[in-house]
């Protein structure tokens, strides 16, 4: 049976490792902060979506990627709930993207106490 | 375990073959020459979904109902489209275009799932959607 042999080129995706750190952060009026973290690997830009409360809480997040350039253009989006306890950091959201020349992020979390966004 | 296996030799055309299938089935589409074009659908759990196109109109168009399953979708060559859904948790789908129209769409429901879109050559555009927690996606281009 033929099989294409460039298909396990998608388990090396995983495979990148971290050598720069870059991050997009700010803090809300409620306690409750975000971030965007991002790593440079070789194939591209890690980027983690990390949200921590003062305050045990619930809320939701969204987190949006865009990228574009000469190797084309692509658009990842995450959304979903989180539950921290006081003083937590958690990563709630995880994206790479490789080959790009301008990466865009934007995080928004939201919580019955108030919200927080934060951009790269 | 089932396993349905469906190859479509060169020049042969397959527009809008589709199958269903329930738990722990595998289901694997290899289609080479013209007009390929394929959709496959799966409920329950642990099913494996995997759709090989080489060459022709490409378009492949897959969705997985409940966890635990896989997609793989491999496109060489020509007017590519690909469009994966699942739904419920820990997915995993990979999506491989190399060369001419690449254009491909994930969408994951639930919890825990990962996807992967890697597009090297001509048109590229990924869109990759997860809702809940605990998710990540990969998505990479490049080439000529």
């Amino acid at each position: 049976m033929k099989s294409f042999a460039i298909l396990p080129a998608l388990a090396a995706v995983a495979a990148a490792g971290a050598v720069l750190m870059m991050d997009g952060a700010e803090a809300g009026t409620s306690g409750v902060s975000c971030e965007i973290r991002a790593t440079k690997s070789n194939a591209g830009v890690d980027l983690e979506a990390v949200v921590t409360s003062a305050k045990a809480t619930t809320g939701t997040y969204k987190l949006m990627v865009s990228h574009s350039g000469v190797g084309g253009a692509s658009d990842i989006e995450q959304a979903g709930d989180f539950t921290l306890e006081a003083g937590e950091t958690a990563v709630v959201g995880e994206a790479s993207v490789g080959g790009a020349d301008v990466v865009r992020a934007k995080l928004s979390v939201s919580t019955a106490a108030g919200s927080a966004n934060c951009r790269l | 375990m089932k396993k349905i296996i469906v190859a479509a030799a060169a020049l042969l055309t397959v527009m809008g073959t589709s199958f269903t299938a329930a738990n722990a089935a595998d289901v694997i589409v290899q289609q080479y020459g013209i007009a390929n074009g394929v959709g496959i659908g799966t409920k329950g759990y642990k099913n494996r979904v995997h759709t090989y196109q080489k060459g022709g109109f490409n378009y492949v168009r897959s969705f997985q109902g409940g966890s635990k399953n896989d997609a793989v979708v491999g496109q060489q060559g020509n007017w590519n489209r690909a469009s994966v859904s699942q739904g419920g948790a820990n997915n995993i789908s990979g999506v491989a275009q190399f060369g001419n129209g690449n254009r491909a769409t994930v969408n994951q429901g639930g919890t825990g799932n990962a996807a992967a879109v890697i597009q090297l050559g001509n048109g590229r555009d990924a869109k990759v959607s997860q809702a809940g927690r605990n998710n990540s996606a990969v998505v990479i281009q490049g080439g000529w």
